[in-house]
Parts: C-alpha cells; sequence; structure tokens
C-alpha cells in the first residue's frame, strides 16, 4: 500500500510533466496571443510586450524557464492580463474560496446522493424510489446556469433572504446558493449510479443468503451491500471533485464568488498563457491526487482488489 | 414590551447624534444631502492592473479616476476643468504647452506632487522596459520622440516633456494637434508616485504599498470580488468630496447584477440588453441612456487577393448597407436609445459635423429598391445569387443582429449570408490575418475628437483590417493633423466613406444604466462617459 | 463445472425453475418479453417515439419556418408568448422566430448530439476501462496516467483547434464531445474491473487458459453492461449541454440552426423577464427525452441483466 502509494506519487511527476508539454503546445498552437486585440497594438508594443515576457524566445526556452521557475522558485509566472498579479497570487486568492464552496457542495451531493441512492434501491418501486428517481432526472435537466438565476429569483428577489452574489470572506448566507447550484446535478448523477450498482449488489448471491439468514434490511445494507456497492460511485467521483473545482465557472460569474472556475475559461480565451497553465496544473495534481485516493479506496472497499 | 421601548429609544439617539454630527455639509446644489453617501456600482470584470500608465479597459480607469488625478479633469459637459494642473499655456506655434501645476495636490505619503512626478510617469508609459499596451497613447498625443523612445531608439529622457520647476510641466510635440489637452484626460498621462515604485518595484500596487493622489485611498481590494475606496482627507479638495465609501462590485452578468440591483444590493448596474423599455417604464426615475462614443459596424475585406470578389464592386456593398433595416436592431433587438448608424463618427463627438448622407434620410422601402437595382446592376440576382460569410465573436448580441442582418439580406436582395462565429481571440486573430469576408467590429473613442474614429481607415492604419486604401481620404486625415479646425476635412472625410463603402455602419453605441433616484453627479451627455467620483453625492428623498 | 460463469449457473437456475415459461425461445426473445413486460420501459418507448416524431416531423406542422423573423413581435415580450391563431404555438424567442419549430429542430439536433457522442465515448471508454483494469500493473498505470492526463488538459484549446483543422461541421462536433467525454466512462469502467477481475469465475477462465481479449469480451464487458448504461444514461444530458458551450466557441450547430443546448442556454434567464415560454418549452422536451431514455435504459438493464434470469 505504502510502496504503491509511493508509486503513484513519484510517477506523478512525468505525468505532469507531459501535461505541460502538451499544454504548451495547444496553447501556442491556437490562433490568437494574449496581445492580439480588435484595437490592435503596433508591432513595436507587441515586440516590447513579448520580450517583456520572454514570449520572443523559442517555445523550448520558454517551457524549460517556466518547469525551472516551478521547481526552482515555485513561481507560476505572471499574468499577462492582471498586470498587477502573479499566477500564484491568482490561485492562493481564489483556490481557496472555491474549494470552500465546492467541499461543502460535494459533500451535500455525496452524502444526499448516497442516502438517496441507498433508500431508492432497497425500497424499489416505492414511493421513495419514484421520488428519488423523479428528482434526479428533473435535476438533470436544469444545469447550473438555469438553476442560479431560479434561485436568486426565489431567494433574493422573492423572499430577501439571501445575498444574490458577492462572498464576503465566505459568509454562509453567500455559500448557499452556490452550494445549491453546484451540487444538484451532481447528487441527481450520484443518486442513480448508488441505486443501481446497489440494486445489482442486493441481487447478489451473498446479499440473498444474509438476507435469508434472517438479519436486518439495514444490518446487511450496512455490513455487506453498501460498500462493495461504492465502487462505481466512487471512479466517478475522483473526475466529479475536480470538475467542481475547474468548472465553477458558471458560479464565479453568476454569484460573483471571486473561484478559480472563472480562470480556467477566461485564462483561456484572453490567451492568458501562464494563468492557463498554473490552472491546467492545478487541475492536473488534483486529477491525479484524487483518482489516487479513490485507487486507495478500492481496497479499501474491496480487499481483493488487485491493481 | 419595555426592553425594547427602551432599545428603540436608544438607537434612535444614536442616529440622531449621527444626523448631527453630519449636519454641517448637508447642501449640495441646492439639494439636502442624505445621511447615508457610501455608493456600489458594478463592473464587469476585477481590476487588471491599479497601475495609471498599465491600465488599458475603460472600468479600470473609472477606478483609477477615483484613486488617482491627473493634469485636467472633465465636467459633465465633457470639457476640461482644472484638477492636477490649474490650468495651460500654448506657445504660438501650438508645439510647446505649459501646465501650471495645483501646490496644493498631494500624494497620500503626504509628498507634494510634483513636476517631476509627471515627467516620470509619462516616461514609463513610452519605455520598453515597462512594455505598456498604451504606450502607442503618446505616439497618439504627438508627444516629441514618443515612437522613437518606444522602439527603444532614442532613452526615455528624450520623451519631449520635462519639469521646468517643481510646479511648472512643458510638453512638446511633433505636430501641433489641437485636441492634445484633451488628451490628458486619459489615466495612462497620470503622473505617477516615484518614491513608491522605485521602493516597491512591480509591487508597488498592492494594497499596503500603493502611494494615490486622488480623491480617494483604495482601502480593501478582494479580486473577483470588490474593490472599495474611500474619501481621503488630504485631497486638496476634500472639501468638496461627498460620497464615500464607493464599492466597486465584480458582477460578471448584467441579468444577474440587474436581479440585485431591484434587491437593493447595489446602487448602479447596467441595464441588459432589450430591456431598457420595460424598465424605464416600471422604474422611469431610475432607467437612464445616454449617447456613448462607440460605432458597430461591419467592415469589408477589400485587400487585393483576399476576401469576397463580389464584395470590391461598390454597388454590391452599397446593395448590402442599404438594405440593412437599422431602425430594426435598434428598436426591435437592442432598445436602449441606440441610433441608428449610416455613419462612421458618431454624430455627439465634439466638434464634428456630421455630412448629409444621402442615404441615411431615404424610407427603408426606398433604400431596399435602390438596393436591389444597384445588385442587380453588379449583375446579381435570381440567376447568380450571391453568398457572403460573415465573421463574428461569440456573444448573444452579436449573434441576434448578424441572424437579424441575414434575414434582411436574403428576404430583400436574395443574398445568402453564412455568419460565422468565432472564439473571440480566433476572430481577431483572423481579422488580422485578413481572413475574412465580412467581420464585424466596433470602435470606441480614445479622446474626444473625430479623428479617433476617422483615422482608422487611412491607408496607413494599423486598425484597417479591410485594406480600404484611398490616397483622398489619407489626404484629408494628414492635412487635419496640422489645421487650426479640421472639422470640415473630417466631414469630407466620412462622405468618402459614404461614396466607398468599405464598412457598413449599423449603430451608435448609448450607456444605459439603473441607477437609484437618489444619486446626483453623473452627467447624462458626455459621450466619453468619463466620470469622477467625487462629483457624486446622494440627496436626501 | 468450473468452466461455467454465475452468468450460466443462474440463467441455469432459473431456467429450471420455470421451465415452462422458457421453453422454446432465445435468449433475445426472452430479453424482449421482459422488456416489454415492464411498463415503464414501454412508456419510455411511448415517450421516446412522441419526442423524435416531434423532432423529426414538428418542422414540417409549424406555422413558420425555423429562421423566420416576426419583425411585429420581434423583442416584444408581451406579443411573443404562445399565440395558437397566429400559428406560435410554443411563442416565439427574442427575435421573433417560432419556438415550436425551433425546439423540433433543436430537439432533433440533441438527440443526435447525444445519441452519437454517447456512443462514441462508451464504445471507447468500456474497451479501454477494461483492458486497462483488466491487465492492471504496469499497463493500467500507463494507461491511467494517461487519462489523468487527457482529464486536465485544456480541453478548451483542444476544441479551438478542432475547428481551426477542421472548420465547422457536425461531424467534428459529434467527434470532439466524444472524444472529450470518453475518460470518465474509462474510469468508472476500469474501477470495477478492478472488482470482477477477483471473482472466482474470471480466475478459473484464466486457470484453464482462456485468452486475456475473450475473458475480457465474454466475461467483463457484460458484467459492465449496467453500470455502463447507468452512466451512459447519465452522460446524453450532460453531453446536450456540454454542446451548447462548445457551439458558443464556433464549433457545430450554427445560428439559426439550433440546439435543445443552445434553446436552454439562451432562455435561461427569460425567468427574470415574464417570457418563461422561452425556456419552459425547450426544457419540457429535454426533460421527456431524459425521462424516456432512463425507462428505457433502466428497462434494457434489468431485461438483459444476466444475474436476474
Amino acid at each position: 500500500m505504502y510502496s504503491y502509494t509511493l508509486k503513484r506519487t513519484l510517477g506523478a511527476i512525468p505525468t505532469l510533466l507531459a501535461l505541460v508539454v502538451i499544454s504548451f503546445l495547444l496553447m501556442h498552437a491556437a490562433p490568437g496571443g494574449p496581445f492580439t486585440f480588435e484595437k490592435q497594438l503596433p508591432q513595436q508594443v507587441i515586440d516590447n510586450l513579448n520580450a517583456k515576457y520572454g514570449l520572443d524566445q523559442p517555445l523550448y526556452v520558454q517551457m524549460a524557464r517556466y518547469v525551472w521557475g516551478i521547481v526552482a522558485h515555485f513561481d507560476f509566472g505572471p499574468s499577462f492580463v492582471y498586470k498587477d498579479r502573479t499566477v500564484n497570487e491568482i490561485i492562493a486568492q481564489g483556490f481557496p474560496v472555491t474549494l470552500q464552496y465546492g467541499g461543502w457542495a460535494f459533500l451535500f451531493a455525496v452524502v444526499f446522493g448516497v442516502g438517496l441512492g441507498v433508500a431508492a434501491a432497497v425500497r424499489q418501486n416505492s414511493l421513495i424510489d419514484y421520488f428519488a428517481v423523479g428528482l434526479s432526472i428533473v435535476a438533470s435537466v436544469l444545469p447550473n446556469f438555469v438553476l442560479a438565476p431560479i434561485l436568486v429569483l426565489i431567494f433574493t428577489v422573492g423572499l430577501h433572504w439571501l445575498p444574490g452574489g458577492g462572498w464576503e470572506g465566505g459568509d454562509w448566507k453567500h455559500q448557499v446558493m452556490p452550494i445549491i447550484a453546484m451540487s444538484t446535478a451532481y447528487m441527481a448523477s450520484i443518486t442513480r449510479m448508488m441505486r443501481s450498482s446497489m440494486l445489482e449488489v442486493l441481487n447478489s448471491n451473498h446479499i440473498r443468503t444474509a438476507r435469508a439468514k434472517g438479519l436486518p434490511t439495514w444490518k446487511v445494507i450496512l455490513r455487506h451491500a453498501l460498500k462493495p456497492s461504492l465502487i462505481p460511485v466512487l471512479s466517478y467521483l475522483g473526475p466529479v471533485f475536480v470538475a467542481m473545482i475547474t468548472g465553477s465557472v458558471v458560479i464565479d460569474m453568476y454569484f460573483s464568488t471571486a473561484g478559480i472556475g472563472k480562470f480556467f475559461v477566461d485564462a483561456a480565451l484572453n490567451r492568458d498563457y501562464a494563468v492557463m497553465m498554473g490552472v491546467t496544473l492545478l487541475a492536473g495534481g488534483l486529477t491525479i491526487l484524487f483518482n489516487l485516493i479513490v485507487d486507495l479506496l478500492y481496497a479499501w472497499v474491496d480487499p481483493k482488489v488487485r491493481y | 414590551m419595555t426592553k425594547q421601548l427602551l432599545l428603540t429609544t436608544i438607537l434612535g439617539m444614536a442616529l440622531a447624534t449621527q444626523v448631527a454630527t453630519h449636519a454641517w455639509a448637508d447642501q449640495k446644489n441646492g439639494e439636502e444631502l442624505a445621511d447615508n453617501q457610501a455608493f456600489s456600482l458594478t463592473m464587469i470584470d476585477s481590476i487588471k492592473s491599479f497601475d495609471p500608465q498599465l491600465i488599458s479597459s475603460v472600468e479600470d480607469a473609472d477606478l483609477a479616476r477615483s484613486i488617482f488625478e491627473g493634469l485636467m479633469d472633465t465636467d459633465a459637459d465633457g470639457n476640461l476643468v482644472p484638477a492636477g494642473a490649474l490650468g495651460y499655456t500654448v506657445s504660438d506655434d501650438k508645439l510647446v504647452y505649459t501646465f501650471k501645476l495645483n501646490p496644493a495636490s498631494k500624494w497620500s505619503d503626504g509628498t507634494p506632487v510634483t513636476a517631476q512626478d509627471y515627467v516620470f510617469g509619462w516616461q514609463r508609459l513610452v519605455d520598453p522596459a515597462l512594455a505598456s499596451e498604451y504606450a502607442y497613447y503618446m505616439e497618439l498625443a504627438q508627444v516629441k520622440n514618443a515612437a522613437k523612445v518606444t522602439s527603444g531608439e532614442l532613452p526615455p529622457d528624450q520623451l519631449g516633456v520635462r519639469a521646468v520647476d517643481d510646479l511648472t510641466l512643458e510638453v512638446t510635440l511633433d505636430n501641433p494637434i489641437p485636441y492634445f489637452p484633451k488628451m490628458v484626460v486619459n489615466t495612462s498621462m497620470f503622473p505617477a508616485p516615484r518614491q513608491a515604485i522605485e521602493k516597491f518595484g512591480a509591487d508597488w500596487t498592492k494594497i499596503e504599498n500603493i502611494v494615490t493622489n486622488g480623491p480617494y485611498r483604495l482601502t480593501q481590494v478582494v479580486d473577483g470580488e470588490k474593490y472599495v475606496v474611500e474619501k481621503d482627507p488630504n485631497y486638496w479638495n476634500a472639501k468638496d468630496v461627498v460620497m464615500s465609501p464607493v464599492t466597486y462590485l465584480v458582477v460578471n452578468d448584467d441579468d444577474a447584477g440587474l436581479q440585485r440591483y431591484l434587491a437593493g444590493e447595489i446602487d448602479r448596474v447596467p441595464i441588459p440588453s432589450g430591456k431598457y423599455p420595460d424598465l424605464a417604464a416600471q422604474y422611469p426615475a431610475e432607467a437612464h441612456s445616454y449617447p456613448s462614443a462607440c460605432t458597430y459596424t461591419y467592415i469589408i475585406n477589400l485587400a487585393d487577393g483576399k476576401g469576397n470578389e463580389a464584395l470590391k464592386d461598390v454597388r454590391v456593398r452599397k446593395a448590402l448597407s442599404l438594405a440593412v433595416d437599422r431602425n430594426v436592431i435598434t428598436d426591435k433587438l437592442l432598445k436602449s436609445g441606440q441610433q441608428p448608424a449610416y455613419s462612421w463618427t458618431p454624430p455627439t463627438i465634439n466638434g464634428y459635423t456630421m455630412p448629409t448622407i444621402d442615404y441615411a434620410s431615404m424610407t427603408q422601402d426606398a433604400r431596399n429598391e435602390e438596393a436591389k437595382k444597384l445588385l442587380a446592376e453588379a449583375g446579381y440576382g435570381p440567376d447568380k445569387p450571391l453568398a457572403v460569410t460573415l465573421n463574428y465573436n461569440t456573444s448573444e448580441g452579436h449573434k441576434q443582429i448578424a441572424v437579424a442582418i441575414q434575414q434582411m439580406w436574403k428576404q430583400t436582395l436574395g443574398v445568402e449570408l453564412t455568419p460565422n462565429n468565432y472564439e473571440w481571440k480566433v476572430h481577431t486573430d483572423k481579422m488580422i490575418a485578413g481572413d475574412f469576408e465580412m467581420a464585424r467590429y466596433a470602435w470606441c473613442a480614445d479622446y474626444n475628437e473625430a479623428s479617433t474614429f476617422l483615422d482608422l481607415w487611412t491607408s496607413y492604419s494599423t486598425n484597417n483590417d479591410g485594406k480600404y486604401n484611398n490616397p483622398d481620404y489619407d489626404k484629408l486625415m494628414k492635412d487635419a493633423k496640422t489645421m487650426a479646425d479640421p472639422s470640415a476635412n473630417y466631414t469630407a472625410a466620412e462622405q468618402l466613406l459614404a461614396t466607398d463603402m468599405p464598412i457598413i455602419p449599423i449603430y451608435h453605441y448609448v450607456s444605459s444604466r439603473m441607477l437609484k433616484a437618489d444619486i446626483r453627479g453623473f452627467s447624462d451627455h458626455d459621450p466619453m462617459n468619463n466620470w469622477y467620483a467625487k462629483d457624486l453625492y446622494r440627496v436626501k428623498q | 463445472m468450473a468452466l461455467l460463469t454465475p452468468i450460466d449457473m443462474t440463467a441455469l437456475a432459473a431456467r429450471m425453475a420455470n421451465l415452462d415459461e422458457v421453453k422454446g425461445r432465445s435468449l433475445w426473445a426472452d430479453a424482449r418479453l421482459r422488456f416489454f413486460r415492464n411498463k415503464a420501459a414501454v412508456a419510455g418507448v411511448v415517450l421516446l417515439a412522441f419526442c423524435a416524431t416531434y423532432a423529426l416531423f414538428g418542422q414540417l406542422i409549424a406555422a413558420h419556418t425555423y429562421d423566420f423573423q416576426n419583425y411585429d413581435i420581434m423583442g416584444e415580450a408581451s406579443k411573443s408568448g404562445p399565440n395558437w391563431a397566429e400559428g406560435y404555438y410554443f411563442g416565439a424567442d427574442q427575435q421573433g422566430r417560432d419556438l415550436f419549430a425551433r425546439t423540433a429542430m433543436g430537439t432533433r439536433i440533441s438527440l443526435i448530439v447525444g445519441l452519437i457522442a454517447t456512443a462514441i465515448s462508451v464504445t471507447l471508454g468500456t474497451l479501454y476501462g477494461a483492458v486497462s483494469g483488466y491487465l492492471g500493473g504496469r499497463v493500467d498505470a500507463v494507461m491511467m496516467r494517461l487519462v489523468d492526463i487527457l482529464m486536465s488538459i485544456p480541453y478548451l484549446f483542444v476544441l479551438i483547434l478542432f475547428l481551426v483543422m477542421f472548420g465547422r461541421s457536425l461531424s467534428v462536433l459529434y467527434l470532439a464531445i466524444g472524444l472529450l467525454s470518453w475518460p470518465g466512462m474509462a474510469r468508472i469502467v476500469r474501477g470495477q474491473t478492478l472488482t470482477l477481475k477477483g471473482r472466482e469465475y474470471i480466475e478459473a477462465a484464466q486457470a484453464t487458459g482462456v485468452s486475456s481479449f475473450r475473458i475480457i469480451i465474454r466475461h467483463i464487458v457484460p458484467n459492465l453492461m449496467g453500470i455502463v448504461v447507468v452512466y451512459a444514461t447519465l452522460l446524453v444530458p450532460d453531453v446536450i449541454i456540454g454542446e451548447s458551450f462548445i457551439s458558443f466557441l464556433g464549433l457545430g450547430v450554427q445560428e439559426p440552426q439550433t440546439s435543445l443546448g443552445t434553446l436552454i442556454s439562451d432562455g435561461a434567464k427569460s425567468v427574470y423577464y415574464n417570457t418563461q415560454w422561452e425556456i419552459a418549452f425547450p426544457i419540457a422536451f429535454f426533460m421527456m427525452v431524459m425521462f424516456g431514455f432512463y425507462f428505457v435504459g433502466d428497462g434494457l438493464r434489468d431485461a438483459l441483466d444476466p444475474k436476474d434470469r
């Protein structure tokens, strides 16, 4: 287990390097650069800007400098658009915000999703089941950009209960709507995966045996059925956590939550190369970390798992 | 019950004392001031820079004008008023401007603002080491040697600006452009605090380091969420500054912003496209719309070997332009009082006389008839249909206009238009590379004078992506640079554009806002939309 | 006997238990019968058939073409609501275009996008995940690191490059969405394969020298079907909504053509301005499609599930 974790951690280094190279190539291959504006700058001004940010160097030099900056100084470079800020500052400011509401959203999605899914499976074809399935389908057709205006209309404009945006250092009132808007769709997906996976396990021989022995249902579920049925949900959750961080752009734009999500889209659209690389590496690091955690959890859930 | 009563009494007393302390300054322009002078408004994105010489966005400039101050400000009519300078004189050959600085003006660290600070700021702007995107502005202003300093041929100290003494700034120009004083209103021409910049380097704009000279101080920065500025008691005219604190909230989504305004969270928000009439009917005292010096247009690629050959025929271009029913776009889609554009320069620009453009006064039916005739003359019709493409960058508004025009051309002329949307940078890249037939474009004034628009279509302009090339036009614009009153040339140039039709102007922008009814001090007619937080105040209602 | 998988054993047991019922019927016929006995599944088929009919023929019934702009109602919220007399059954959008015709077009395009892109992602993801999980070890490590990379690369640039290199077309759009969404499927399938691998019947098959490829195809993949079907029904709405964002970049569906995703994202704000019909009808069809897929998917899984037989 420890040696596996160590191996995977070391394996992250070439993975991230490959990610740097691929992303660098992709970014520079795309038309337009950070200083391509509709109000075109004179060539001389562009040259000065390129020289200042090292963009006049060949691509491999830029890449090497970039990697060296990270390894030697943990410096991810300056933003080409937000000129007063470095990439480190942008991530240090936005990531904790997204982590906070994203973390809550993740927790809600998992707790309610797994709970509803289990309840629906155990009482298959009951009212609970219909409710869980119906809710999850309705939630899946209401993307966050539809849900957000509806929430604002109800809670801000209608009831005056919650502020329509802002973060205010993470005051709970400012977190409620972002968390709901973000978690609903994921909760719906988890519910359905959990339900289906639980149904399969409940139909398997060893659970039938356990039930036949006369053990109470909740005991059977907690002791025998829950763990094996978690595998698909676990596989799903690794990328979901990352997707919540990287995909929070709608939330950040709609609720002005000042999170990092906005930069995943803005940096690409602005061709703000250094910021783009920074958030890409952040996403890469998180993906590797969460997929590792998931892989380790497989072994906890099902001791017979071999990699 | 009694407890509650007691509480209300105490609260009431507390409020009363607060009112009493404010009682001394409760009138402005004959209206009684409110006790609450806090103000909040939205900006579409985080501040990109607080550094006056690095600012390149309108919103950054809006905030910068509250914490910094340049030589001159503008008033509600767009006229110059003294600010960091008491006034200026100009030499007989109109090449040397001398500004007398305001001796009372101070930096927030207490040191006086000197002519050297302006010289330092201006030299910074063109210094290749700083690499400001606005470096070209100094060249536009015709300050001596600006281009050569930007290109590194001359050191920054060769720029045509010098401090005669601590309070006298002398500027030398290459060409006697009459609108030079208007250009110093731009933030890139503000002074820079040498003491802070040399001490902290690029970090000087961090809130703990920043040194400012404006009516407000920066007191809170939460990037992506909000910026707060508060009245600076050190400011030379602090007694006239009423509104404080001013909170700039980052709200990316106009619809979300409007809801927060309606819920009472924000005092000023932009009105989402198409929503003005309903809001104006419901909140007549709060919905505002006024002209803004920008024009929306489709440019046509006239470059040799590029674009669509059919569009090189002026009759085709004219036909397409005539068949655009601009009133449908302004009155049905945009609906905020935008003006249909038949010419390029907005009519609100100071000192500019619009020429009489013949098709501007025709009815749309007459235009359509004329368009059909022209297109037939050019040889296109049902047997030989014309097919053209239009590039636009993705946005709801551009899409609506493109689709509407597609229908107009299809219904009136039988022309097949394919609208191609591209992500913004791809669109721009294609435009610069000349890889388009027609492309959406818009331009906003850098300064309140017609040349900021008309210079664009000279053959030597970097922004002339359609490669329109008419020597007569170039000559008119070149001559205008040295004329005392160039307005006749501007009118003639505009007439040439209408004749050659290298662009299809569509509409002139407005700036439309919801503003709480008790706020005063925003100009409703300055086309540059420059505003100064120090002019604002809230009246008692 | 060791060669028989539990699938066969349970199937056998079931057959023996219900000998009369099963006699003379093939596995497929059996599955079909079970499917059509499932009321929810039949309801799902009916729903999908209804949506498909509307998607295919809605534009023929419509009183206006999908791109015609009526200047009389353009931008007039009070005049553009549903209006049977004028033929605007679902109302009109802000540009005065018939939403009945546009929703029909959108449903058609989105159904195709959803199905093709999901099919690509299911095929690729299932095979990749099953191979990676079954082979394990070094192969798994490399294959999964590749998935890690694919999950983290800035896909916006990938899409922009797709557009620049291949131009805009619907087939490029399907391909792009399919290629973007399979890594998630691969992770899920691989996770499930890891546990299947430890089952007795797989070990038995290995012991008797059955090739890895055969084991994957014959024994692993069929046992993955339950989770694959569920994940596929989850992918469809993601793909349909995701398409609107990709079209935003200029790849794929172009105005005046439309898709459900675009109609929904354009109509999202209409709740504020009392023009709810702009979103209500597209969302309603989206929801019907999703309920249809869910019931059919569920019915298929129950009908095909080897364990239940």
